[in-house]
């Protein structure tokens, strides 16, 4: 029986091969888009990860001597941890604010601490020259380098709070997040003696000992659990308190990744082309690839996480062989009588628009009740998270067996207005749609998901985008902000600034903002603030228009790399599109001939299969870019992204709407042209 | 082979499998092009005609009944019965549709889908479509091919009292002797040409006519 089965398939696929090729050229896509998903998500991820994250990799534990009881030495407190089994090697991590003269501007300056080479070094490889050797050479900021003019070579002196200048030489030039305050790096023993403090140590572990138990004996060692973190939970929370953003955007890429799966299994209707899988991440991975190089500068490194890899292959082939059985089961339960009646009638007919509906109001219903739920019930913003994206597959689910019924009402609404539009051809194309739903609801529900995932990404990114720049703005209302030790000295500060024409300043508190007046270019603002801040005891400068280009630069790669999961949407949709509409031309092609025969020119017929198209694209992008918007705001509400009101970027959803008309449009020109080589002749074959 | 139909005249083309009756319909119907020669409707050469010319000849002067009716599934027999006049975009004369819709006795069924009418019945309405538009000839391919002997008896009745009553021209390709029996004339084919003619045709002198030109015995 099975093999009589497979034997009448295969003669259908050899009978028949286009139908099969595109079956699989639908999986490749949506695996392909499942596939570069998780790619462009993992990079994202990753990127946003080695923004925030200040430990580095190779630390298995640190301790954070703020946490230990008392006011230990730090000298002593880092021989002890040093000593303890299975600590391969403990760095300090100094900071120190010495007053830096004798090259640039005599002021504050920020001192770091790196032991220079080995495991724990948190330095990349220098810009110019090379690192410290010697704990009387210094290493400066690219940024700083930028601002003074210090290279390789220069004297400076350093001078702590007591004691004796230091005189340091510059050499090299390192990568360091310095935007903001000019910044050094020297050996730990340098740092320690301009009176820098001990932050925390960093501790590699021995060959075999792991994470939490290096971390377990050095509590141990101390008696203060709470001031030793493994490095994982420390590069945590270190993302956590850069932002609760760039928190909340981690979230929302891994449920993202999903929903991505999700998606290619609806995509993946109904065949066995394991193989062509494969060849799918292949290629995403080549496409992604392409598509870095030709980004911007910026673009990060790619990552590739193996384990999602497979899980999308896995998930794609369990979909695929999923999605078979419901179109097999309605197969089966045709009755032999109606498989000889009239052919090409199968999808057409009144849909069940009673069950239809309730089923698609329960389903509704459960999708509202899961939006609340998260919306007020969840413990955490990723669980909350989690539930709304359910709520969204849900409601997805709703369309989709609503969808026959809406289709109904969307030609009732668009279909005079098409009709008035394109004549004949889009009468005939608002007829098809209305008479034959479910087909018309195929296409449209694979294109509602992708536009409706764009939307909400782009709710997402806006949002997120105008948090950030919102938290920039009150992180630094000035391009140049001056910290003094207390308010009488800044309001002092503050006068002597004032006095400069090319500046317009405002104390508030024990700090000074400095914006440059009309007219007058930054630099020369901030040599002015510079010089003046040059000699005045604990003036600490902060280059904020500096940090703000920084971390606005941060936010459009991050933005570039969503709208490379936005374009991954697009090409979905194009060939989700495409695909289901030369299926659906193949199986009338007959249909088509006869409209040849009785007088529908090849122009009409082209004409007629893109009006479809138009119409399945303005249905899609209407309900998807509504709904979906609706669900990017409930995520960056569970996920606390920004704290006021959502962003809805209008100008760029109503963009996404229309060019979605005109990708589904577009998506349709090879099968209009194809529909319109069918041959008149063919309607007076036997089917 | 050169062969002349003459208006308002229903005339049956016949001849064994292979003969030519297909091709000569495509194109003496403007659905194909020829590669030689010329085929003429009224003072038009359809062979010098373009596609689009093919089409508006097609949508304007001629009328197609088919083997499988060939009705659009998802249009009610009203808009299938409409549909070349909504295409060509012209106005449907409302007395010559009731006069049709009567005559062909499907006014119950105009809001039926093909799939609820029966084998007759979606004959008749694609009668009714190929009529609509007054064309100057029709062209029915086994129109009887896929119907029992009733109902093929009944729309034969149909497509002769159309010619009979309203003077309308037509063409059917058939192998049916039977069913040619109705027609004013017969051209039999063979091997692409003109192999003979009955005149005045019954179903006896068909077989006959048809068996010679075959050279062997066909059975009804």
């Amino acid at each position: 029986m099975a093999g009589s089965v497979a034997a009448v398939l295969l003669a259908e696929t050899r009978r028949k091969p286009g139908r099969v090729l595109l079956t699989g050229l639908a999986i490749t896509v949506a695996t392909v888009f499942a596939a570069g998903t998780l790619l462009l998500g993992e990079t994202l991820r990753a990127y946003l990860a080695d923004r925030a994250e200040q430990t580095p990799a190779t630390a298995a534990a640190v301790v954070r001597p703020s946490d230990l009881p008392g006011e230990p030495d730090p000298v002593a407190l880092l021989g002890e941890v040093a000593a303890v089994d299975g600590v391969a090697d403990a760095a300090g991590v100094w900071s120190a604010f010495p007053t830096v003269g004798g090259a640039g501007a005599g002021a504050l300056w920020a001192l770091g601490s790196d032991p220079m080479a080995g495991p724990l070094s948190r330095l990349a490889a220098p810009m110019q020259g090379r690192l410290p050797s010697t704990p009387d050479e210094v290493a400066v900021g690219e940024s700083t380098a930028a601002r003074s003019g210090l290279a390789p070579g220069a004297a400076i002196t350093l001078r702590g709070d007591e004691g004796v200048p230091l005189t340091v030489t510059v050499t090299g030039v390192v990568p360091v997040s310095d935007a903001a305050v000019n910044t050094l790096v020297a050996f730990p023993v340098t740092v320690a003696g301009l009176g820098g403090l001990l932050g925390q140590v960093d501790l590699a572990a021995d060959p075999g000992v792991d994470a939490a138990t290096l971390a377990g004996r050095v509590a141990a060692a101390l008696g203060a659990p709470d001031a030793v973190r493994t490095g994982e939970q420390q590069r945590a929370a270190e993302i956590a308190e850069v932002s609760e953003s760039v928190t909340g955007v981690l979230v929302a890429v891994g449920v993202f990744a999903g929903l991505a799966v999700v998606a290619a299994a609806v995509v993946v209707a109904s065949t066995f082309r394991i193989v062509l899988t494969a060849v799918a991440v292949i290629t995403g991975y080549g496409l992604l690839a392409l598509l870095r190089g030709t980004g911007t500068a910026d673009v990060p490194d790619l990552v590739l996480s193996v384990p999602g890899l497979a899980g999308v292959l896995a998930v794609a082939v369990l979909a695929t062989v999923l999605a078979a059985i419901a179109p097999a089961m309605a197969a089966s339960r045709i009755p032999p009588v109606a498989a000889l009646g009239s052919a090409g009638a199968a999808d057409s007919g009144a849909p069940r628009t009673g069950r239809r509906l309730v089923v698609a109001a329960v389903a509704a219903a459960i999708a509202g009740g899961l939006a609340w739920a998260a919306l007020n019930g969840a413990e955490s913003p990723e669980l909350a998270m989690v539930i709304v994206a359910a709520s969204g597959i849900v409601a997805f689910g709703a369309l989709v067996v609503a969808g026959p019924v809406f289709v109904r009402g969307l030609v009732a609404i668009a279909g005079p207005v098409i009709s008035a539009m394109g004549g004949g051809p889009g009468r005939l194309a608002a007829a098809n749609a209305a008479q034959v739903p479910r087909r018309t609801a195929a296409t449209i529900s694979v294109l509602t998901l992708g536009v409706g995932m764009t939307s909400a990404l782009l709710v997402g990114i806006s949002s997120t985008r105008a948090g950030a720049e919102r938290s920039i703005s009150e992180q630094f209302p000035a391009k140049i902000v001056v910290g003094l030790p207390d308010p009488g000295s800044a309001a002092e500060f503050a006068a002597v600034l004032a006095a400069d024409p090319r500046l317009t300043v405002h104390a508030d508190g024990s700090a000074v903002f400095a914006d440059p007046a009309q007219g007058v270019p930054d630099v020369v603002a901030r040599t002015a603030v510079e010089e003046s801040a040059a000699g005045w005891p604990g003036a600490l400068l902060q280059y904020a228009g500096d940090a703000r280009a920084q971390l606005e630069t941060t936010l459009g790669t991050a933005q570039a790399i969503g709208f490379g999961l936005v374009g991954m949407t697009a090409l979905v949709a194009v060939v989700g599109v495409g695909v289901t509409l030369m299926l659906s031309l193949t199986e009338r092609t007959r249909e088509t001939a006869l409209m040849r025969a009785v007088g529908l020119s090849r122009t009409g017929v082209r004409a007629m299969v893109a009006w479809e198209a138009a119409l399945s694209g303005t249905g899609a992008a209407a309900v998807g870019a509504v709904i979906d918007a609706v669900y990017g705001i409930l995520g960056v509400r569970v996920l606390e992204l920004v704290p006021g009101a959502p962003a809805i970027p209008f100008a760029a959803l109503g963009a996404l709407v229309a060019g979605v008309v005109v990708v589904a449009v577009l998506a349709a020109v090879l099968p209009a042209l194809r529909a319109g080589r069918v041959s008149p002749t063919r309607a007076l074959q036997e089917a | 082979m050169d062969l002349a139909i003459p208006g308002g005249r229903f005339t049956a083309i016949m001849g064994p499998s292979g003969s030519g009756k297909s091709t000569l319909m495509h194109l003496l119907a403007g659905l194909d092009t020829a590669t030689s020669g010329r085929a003429l409707l009224g003072d038009t050469d359809l062979t010098a005609c373009s596609d689009t010319q093919l089409t508006n000849l097609r949508r304007d002067r001629i009328g197609f009944v088919f083997q499988a009716f060939n009705l659009l599934p998802q249009l009610t027999a009203e808009q299938n019965i409409e549909l070349p006049a909504r295409l060509a975009g012209r106005r449907v004369d409302p007395g010559w549709r009731a006069a049709l819709i009567g005559m062909l006795g499907i006014g119950d069924r105009l809001h039926h889908r093909p799939t609820q009418l029966s084998g007759g019945q979606q004959q008749r309405v694609a009668v009714a479509r190929a009529l609509l538009g007054r064309p100057e000839v029709v062209f029915a391919d086994e129109p009887t091919g896929n119907l029992d002997t009733a109902s093929a008896h009944e729309l034969l009745n149909l497509l002769r009292g159309s010619v009979r009553e309203l003077g309308q021209t037509i063409v059917m390709v058939t192998h049916d002797p039977v069913a040619a029996s109705f027609a004013d004339d017969v051209v039999l084919l063979r091997d692409g040409r003109v192999a003979g003619s009955v005149p005045d045709p019954r179903p006896d002198t068909v077989l006959a006519a048809l068996s010679a030109v075959s050279g062997a015995r066909v059975g009804v």
